[in-house]
C-alpha cells in the first residue's frame, strides 16, 4: 500500500483526495450572494461571520487572509470562485492564483448589484467546474497525505480508545512519509511537558511550552477561567473531569513519533511528520486551521457523538465507545469501543483507522460527507488582550 | 403614516406578540447542529433556519451574549413558533435555551442530535416537531397592526452620511415617535460619544418619550420610546442585535458594503446615493444627494412596504447571520 490513488494540483500545491469547485465569500456581508449562486451547481461553499470592520486588529485580518487563502488553495479544492463586496477586497486573488490554483472573482459592488453578482458568479462558476471535472486520479506515494486529528464531544474513554488508536494510525502515516497535523492548543494544557519531551530540537519545544502558556495568559486576562468553557458540559457528563484529564487523552492522537515543527493557526507545515498547529480547541475552528493548513483527510474522535464535516475534506468519524458508535450510526464511520469490549486492539483499529483513512484519501465518501455536512467557522484572533493589556475589553 | 394608522398593516397575534411576519424559526444552539437545522427546513418555504459560527468554547460574558441574542430571536414577536436544536455537549446548552424561550411565553419545541440518536434521527424529529409548530401557529389570529403596535430597529450607519442626507433619518425617527412606535437606534461607541451625539440628534423628537441611557446589545426596552442601543460597527451584527431586542422591522442606511437580510425581522433598506445606486434594485428606497422634501415620507412608505410584503431580499432568500462577540473562542 505505498502507493494511492490523488488528484494532482500545479506548483506545489500537491495532491487532493478530493476534486471541490469551491464558492467563497471574503466577507460576512457576500456569503448570502455565494450560497445563493452556488446551490444546485455541483459546487460547495461556505458561510461565515467576518466582516472587516474598523475595530478589526491587523493581526485578526492577517489571521483571517490566511485561513481564506489556504483555504481556497487546499489541494482538495480544483477552482475557487471568490465573491467580494468590493474591489479593494479582491487582494485575495493574487496570492491564491500564486499557488497555481484555478480562481475566478465577483466583485458584488461592479456586478449591478446581488441579483447582477448572482448572475455573474454563475456565468464564471460554468467554467470552473468544467476545468475541473476534467481532472483525474493519478498513482502517488502515500507521502503525500496530511492528517488533520482531531476530538470533539470527549469522554472519559477518548484517552483510553479512541484517540490512542489514532495514534497508532498517525504513526503508521508517519513511517510512510506523510504528515499528521495535532492541535487544539487549549486541550493540550497540562500535556505540555510530555509533548515538549518528543520535540525534535529545543526550539520546537520552547515552541509548545510558549503555545500553551499563551493561552493560559489570555484565559486569565480576560478574568475567565478556562473550566468555564473546558471541558465543556458535555465532556463532564461524559466522565471527564479537569482540562488537564482531557488533554493528556487528546494529546494521544499524534501518536508517539517526534514533532518536528508547531505552527501558527492555519499555517503550512514546512516538513513532513508530526506537527502541532497552536489552534483553538472548538471544533469547528480547529477543522478550518486544519484544512486551511492542507490537510486533505481528518480524522476525528467522539465520545458523545458529533457530525460535523467539513465542505471540503473528508472527516472520519471514530467513536470513543459503542453506545455512541450504535446510537448515532448514521454518523459514526468506526467504532474505538470495540477496544474495550476486546475484540480489537490498540494496534489493529489503529490500523483499521489508517487503512480508513487511505480509502477516503482514494474517495470512499465519509458519513458526514453523505450527510452534507460543510460547518466552517474561522478562528478570531484570540491574543489581542496580550499584545494591548490596557485596552483590553 | 396614514396607511399604518388605518390598520393596514397586517399582522398576527403570537404566543411572543404581535408580529408582521409568521415564520416558524430554528435555531441551532451551536454551530455543531447548524447543518441539521439546515437540512431540516430544506424545502419548507414556511420555516426558517439560522446559521451561525457559534455556541461553543466560550468564556462566561461571552457564551451568555450569545445566549441572550438566540433567545432573542427565539421570542421575536415575528416568530410564531421556535425549534431549538441541541447538539448536547455544548457550552450554550440547548436544553436551557429552549427553557429560557418557553419561559418567555414562546411556541417552542426541542430536538437534540446526540438524545436523538444522529443527524437523520434530529432531522426526522425535527420536521415532526415543526410541523406540531405550524398546526399551533395556525390558530394564532390576525390582527390590523398601528404604529403603537411596532418597534423599528435602526442601523447605525446613517451617523457619517452628509448632514441633508443625515436630516431624512431624523425626520423618519421623529415621525414614528410622533406616531407611537418604538424606535431602537444601534451606534457604534467605539471612537465617539454617541450618548453626546444622541442627545443632540434627538433634540428634534418629542422630548419625554427619548430614554435616557443606552441600552445593552440585544436587550429588550421595557415600554414605548426611543433608545439607544450599544453595538458593534458590524451591520450585520447590528441587524441581529436590533432583531434580539425585539425590532419587528429594521431600517438599513446602506452607505458601504453589501445590503443584508435578517432572519426574522424585514430590513428595508435605504440606498445612500453616491455609493448604493448599483444596488437601486436591492434596495428598498433610494435617497439622493440632495434630498428631497418628500423623502422622509418615502422612507416611512419603504418600513410600510417591507411590514406588509417581501423585502427584495427575501425574495431572493439572502439574509446574513452574525452575533457580537465579546471574548475569544478557546
Amino acid at each position: 500500500m505505498g502507493e494511492i490513488l490523488l488528484y494532482r494540483r500545479p506548483g506545489a500545491r500537491g495532491w487532493g483526495a478530493r476534486n471541490h469547485v469551491l464558492v467563497l465569500p471574503l466577507v460576512a456581508s457576500a456569503s448570502g450572494v455565494a450560497r445563493a449562486l452556488a446551490r444546485g451547481t455541483g459546487a460547495t461553499w461556505v458561510e461565515h461571520d467576518y466582516e472587516p470592520t474598523a475595530d478589526n486588529l491587523p493581526r485578526n485580518r492577517e489571521r483571517i487572509a490566511l485561513t481564506l487563502v489556504g483555504f481556497a488553495t487546499n489541494p482538495n479544492v480544483g477552482a475557487v470562485l471568490l465573491v467580494a463586496d468590493t474591489p479593494e477586497r479582491s487582494v485575495l486573488l493574487e496570492p491564491i492564483r500564486a499557488t497555481g490554483q484555478q480562481a475566478d472573482l465577483v466583485v458584488v459592488t461592479e456586478a449591478g448589484g446581488l441579483r447582477g453578482a448572482i448572475e455573474q458568479g454563475r456565468a464564471r462558476l460554468w467554467p470552473l467546474l468544467t476545468k475541473t471535472a476534467a481532472a483525474s486520479r493519478e498513482r502517488t506515494p502515500v507521502a503525500a497525505l496530511m492528517l488533520g486529528t482531531e476530538c470533539g464531544g470527549s469522554d472519559a474513554l477518548s484517552g483510553i480508545t479512541a484517540n490512542p488508536a489514532l495514534g497508532v494510525a498517525s504513526d503508521h502515516l508517519i513511517d510512510a512519509g506523510g504528515t499528521a497535523v495535532l492541535a487544539e492548543t487549549t486541550e493540550l494544557i497540562g500535556a505540555e511537558h510530555l509533548l515538549a519531551r518528543r520535540a525534535a530540537t529545543p526550539a520546537v519545544a520552547e515552541d509548545i511550552y510558549q503555545i500553551i502558556h499563551r493561552y493560559e495568559a489570555v484565559v486569565l486576562a480576560h478574568g475567565e477561567d478556562i473550566r468555564g468553557a473546558n471541558p465543556a458540559p458535555g465532556n463532564i457528563e461524559g466522565g471527564l473531569t479537569t482540562i488537564e484529564e482531557k488533554s493528556l487523552g487528546g494529546a494521544k492522537k499524534g501518536g508517539t513519533r517526534t514533532i518536528q515543527q508547531v505552527v501558527e493557526y492555519a499555517g503550512r507545515p514546512a516538513t513532513s511528520g508530526l506537527v502541532i498547529m497552536d489552534s483553538p480547541g472548538n471544533d469547528i475552528e480547529q477543522m478550518v486551521g486544519m484544512v486551511a493548513a492542507g490537510c486533505q483527510v481528518a480524522a476525528f474522535t467522539t465520545g458523545r457523538g458529533t457530525p460535523t464535516g467539513s465542505a471540503i475534506v473528508p472527516v472520519i468519524k471514530i467513536a470513543t465507545n459503542s453506545h455512541t458508535a450504535t446510537r448515532m450510526q448514521d454518523n459514526i464511520d468506526l467504532n474505538a469501543g470495540l477496544i474495550l469490549e476486546g475484540a480489537e486492539t490498540l494496534e489493529t483499529m489503529g490500523r483499521r483507522i489508517y487503512d480508513a483513512i487511505l480509502a477516503v484519501a482514494q474517495g470512499e465518501l465519509t458519513k458526514a460527507e453523505r450527510l452534507g455536512h460543510r460547518e466552517f467557522s474561522i478562528s478570531r484572533y484570540p491574543f489581542a488582550v496580550l499584545d494591548t493589556p490596557t485596552t483590553a475589553r | 403614516m396614514a396607511e399604518a394608522s388605518e390598520g393596514a398593516i397586517r399582522g398576527w397575534q403570537h404566543p411572543s406578540g404581535t408580529g408582521v411576519r409568521q415564520h416558524l424559526l430554528v435555531i441551532p444552539s451551536v454551530i455543531c447542529a447548524a447543518q441539521a437545522a439546515l437540512t431540516i427546513v430544506d424545502g419548507d418555504p414556511s420555516a426558517v433556519a439560522i446559521e451561525h459560527q457559534h455556541g461553543c468554547s466560550q468564556l462566561g460574558g461571552d457564551a451568555h451574549l450569545t445566549e441572550q441574542v438566540l433567545t432573542g430571536l427565539g421570542i421575536h414577536p415575528n416568530v410564531a413558533g421556535t425549534l431549538v436544536v441541541s447538539l448536547g455537549c455544548e457550552t450554550v446548552q440547548g436544553v436551557a435555551l429552549h427553557r429560557s424561550i418557553v419561559g418567555r411565553g414562546q411556541r417552542a419545541e426541542f430536538v437534540g442530535i446526540q438524545q436523538a440518536g444522529g443527524t437523520g434521527a434530529a432531522v426526522r424529529a425535527g420536521r415532526e416537531a415543526l410541523q406540531r409548530l405550524r398546526s399551533g401557529a395556525a390558530s394564532d389570529a390576525q390582527v390590523a397592526l398601528d404604529w403603537a403596535d411596532l418597534c423599528v430597529g435602526v442601523e447605525g450607519a446613517w451617523l457619517g452620511v452628509p448632514p441633508g442626507q443625515a436630516r431624512v433619518f431624523l425626520e423618519v425617527i421623529g415621525e414614528l415617535c410622533r406616531a407611537g412606535a418604538t424606535v431602537i437606534q444601534a451606534a457604534s461607541t467605539a471612537g465617539v460619544d454617541a450618548n453626546d451625539w444622541w442627545e443632540q440628534a434627538t433634540r428634534q423628537v418629542p422630548g419625554p418619550r427619548v430614554r435616557p441611557g443606552t441600552l445593552s446589545y440585544a436587550t429588550r426596552p421595557d415600554g414605548a420610546g426611543v433608545y439607544l442601543m450599544e453595538a458593534p460597527p458590524s451591520r450585520i451584527a447590528q441587524k441581529t442585535g436590533l432583531a434580539a431586542a425585539g425590532a419587528h422591522v429594521i431600517l438599513s442606511p446602506l452607505a458601504s458594503g453589501l445590503p443584508a437580510g435578517c432572519p426574522v425581522a424585514p430590513v428595508a433598506h435605504v440606498g445612500i446615493a453616491p455609493y448604493a445606486r448599483p444596488f437601486a434594485e436591492d434596495v428598498d428606497v433610494m435617497l439622493d444627494e440632495n434630498p428631497q422634501e418628500h423623502a422622509a415620507a418615502a422612507v416611512l412608505d419603504a418600513i410600510v412596504a417591507a411590514c406588509r410584503t417581501a423585502t427584495p431580499l427575501e425574495a431572493i432568500g439572502v439574509f446574513e447571520m452574525a452575533i457580537h462577540r465579546i471574548g475569544p473562542t478557546m
